[in-house]
């Protein structure tokens, strides 16, 4: 008897037939294609929770035998036309096909939506509808006979469920306007599994769950097309704002050529005044020159000393005008009384203006000195002190 | 080897003739995107064409020093020194009223007072629109005869120290030139 713990049951794993990719060091792993799906774990739980509870207003909610139809269609089609070629793995070449599809789709969806918009003004959902449906039937590739064949037989049925699509006849992947996201808790939340992570060991359940997961995935790359043609028409309708060209001012001529002329004219006026301005000054500070050139030594003497008392005269006259200005500013204002303020509210009021003003400079502190109300009119203290006040009518100051 | 003045250029006042825009607004251009890109072994013709797609004037603005597509293309003319005849062809097209006022700045730089005088003068008459960049990256309206004024009297422009000029007074009592006839002054009668 050994003393080594019992095995656990292990789970059958397929170690032959299986499509895993193996990895080989020196040798890149085939790119797995179909792994968009994986790359859009954002898109995941609002793909998911969206799914679950809005199955049937959300997209033209093929039922899942119609996607398994389209599988096996396009399975079908595939094995038919890989008889001559051999493949490694029909998983991988299905999803290449897939992928090539798939952006197919949503670079149409994008032009649809840039067509929508460019042709309409205003975005009307309705009207989309309609439009969508021709422009769909102009713009839409049609690689394969039979697939245009396929889905319009497939489609033409879930059209007439689905009045609230814009999907059109032909398209597979249809076009849906956004729906607000709903905050759902975590209580309510109905996540679908994630296909790849959910294995059960059990063979029955495998059909069903290649369904769910095909399922799953083709939801979500509508989900992405949708997306596509979303950001398209988001980025027509609402471009990126220029903002250098905002700024840039009209310089186009010709807008008032009258004003224009007159502002010209004007402007050429005063050019023409100025230069006369300046023409003249120079002309009489040349002629003064010449004169001053001309006089003898005497006249000169004179004509300095008769400069220099002008020169003084004038000085001692705007002197004079300044300070009669400061003196009438000064009698404009009252006297100065008792203080900077008279009673004792001005005071305080002065006191609490200077400390809302806050402190930049001069931040010494000298005392309390000018908020000192001993002095004020309506103080109590001075109050007191007139009424103690020795007058010749009483002589004792008492009250 | 792209910012080296072409080895054909005489002097313009005295040095090289790229050195007429200040060494720092100089190193501005030569380290901007548009210079690199578009500027890159231009000849005359060339920056006639990209003159033409000019939007505005201006030096060198903004808190950073960028220069304006104007001052580019104004330091690849110093650059490639336009011949005489080319210059006159340039100031005197009404076309392009952007690349008139590239070419009226470069007269400004490099001729002589007189020549600048008598040509920059009828220019006058010219009161079409031009958006002017300023220091700030703020855009201001400027007609052509008040840029003309301002090259005629002002001591820079546009991130540009412009040379000293003889007054026109002086050229008139040397008489080199005749005293100034506005085209108001042609009409009225007074005087």
């Amino acid at each position: 008897m050994s003393r080594a713990p019992d095995k656990k049951p292990t789970r059958p794993i397929a170690t032959s037939g299986t499509g895993v990719q193996r990895y080989f060091p020196g040798k890149a792993p085939e790119a797995a294609y179909d792994d968009l799906s994986a790359s859009e774990s954002d898109l995941d739980e609002q793909e998911s929770h969206l799914a679950g509870i809005r199955k049937g207003e959300l997209m033209s909610a093929e039922p899942p035998t119609q996607i398994k139809i389209q599988i096996d269609h396009r399975r079908r089609r595939r094995s038919s036309g890989s008889a001559s070629e051999s493949r490694s793995s029909g998983s991988d070449n299905d999803s290449d096909e897939e992928t090539r599809r798939l952006m197919q789709a949503r670079m149409r969806a994008r032009q649809i939506a840039n067509d929508e918009s460019s042709s309409q003004s205003d975005s009307d959902a309705d009207s989309e509808q309609q439009t969508s449906a021709a422009l769909a039937a102009r713009i839409r590739p049609k690689p394969h006979a039979d697939t245009s064949s396929e889905d319009s037989s497939t489609s033409a049925s879930s059209d007439s469920d689905e009045s609230d699509s814009d999907d059109s006849e032909e398209d597979e992947y249809p076009v849906q306007p956004m729906l607000k996201p709903v905050f759902v808790p975590k209580s309510q939340r109905q996540s679908q599994p994630h296909a790849t992570t959910a294995r059960s060991g059990h063979p029955d359940d495998d059909s069903q769950e290649i369904i769910e997961s095909t399922r799953i995935r083709d939801e979500r790359r509508k989900e992405s097309v949708r997306m596509a043609a979303e950001e398209a028409r988001r980025a027509r309708e609402q471009p990126e704002i220029d903002s250098e060209a905002l700024d840039l001012i009209d310089d186009q001529d010709g807008i008032d050529p009258e004003a224009e002329f007159e502002a010209w004219k004007l402007r050429e006026l005063l050019r023409i005044k100025r230069d006369k301005e300046e023409a003249e000054t120079i002309d009489l500070q040349e002629e003064e020159e010449t004169q001053r050139r001309n006089m003898t030594e005497a006249e000169r003497q004179a004509e300095g000393l008769e400069r220099a008392r002008r020169t003084r005269e004038e000085k001692a006259e705007r002197i004079r005008e300044l300070v009669q200005a400061k003196k009438q500013e000064q009698d404009a204002q009252p006297p100065h009384s008792a203080g900077p303020a008279s009673s004792v509210s001005d005071r305080l009021y002065e006191y609490a203006k200077k400390q809302a003003d806050g402190r930049h400079n001069h931040t010494k502190w000298k005392g309390y000195r000018n908020e000192d109300t001993s002095f004020a009119k309506d103080s109590l203290v001075n109050d007191i002190r007139h009424a103690r006040k020795k007058t010749p009518t009483n002589p004792d100051g008492l009250p | 080897m792209a910012n080296r003045t072409v080895s054909t250029a005489t002097a313009i006042h005295g040095t090289n003739p790229q050195f007429l825009i200040d060494k720092l607004y100089r190193q501005r251009i030569y380290d901007s995107l548009y210079w690199k890109e578009h500027c890159f072994g231009l000849t005359v013709t060339g920056v006639m064409e990209k003159a033409v797609d000019l939007n505005s004037i201006g030096g060198c603005y903004g808190a950073t020093n960028r220069p304006s597509e104007f001052i580019c293309l104004l330091l690849k003319l110093l650059q490639l020194q336009p011949d005489r005849q080319m210059l006159d062809a340039l100031v005197d097209q009404e076309d392009f009223k952007y690349l008139r006022a590239l070419a009226l700045l470069y007269f400004r730089l490099t001729e002589k007072p007189a020549e600048i005088y008598s040509k920059l003068e009828p220019l006058y008459r010219d009161y079409r629109k031009l958006r002017q960049r300023q220091m700030s990256g703020k855009y201001k309206l400027i007609c052509v005869d008040e840029l003309v004024d301002e090259l005629l009297r002002n001591s820079s422009i546009c991130s540009v120290a412009l040379p000293q000029m003889t007054s026109r007074r002086k050229l008139e009592d040397r008489g080199d030139l005749a005293p100034r006839l506005s085209p108001l002054d042609d009409d009225s009668d007074s005087d």
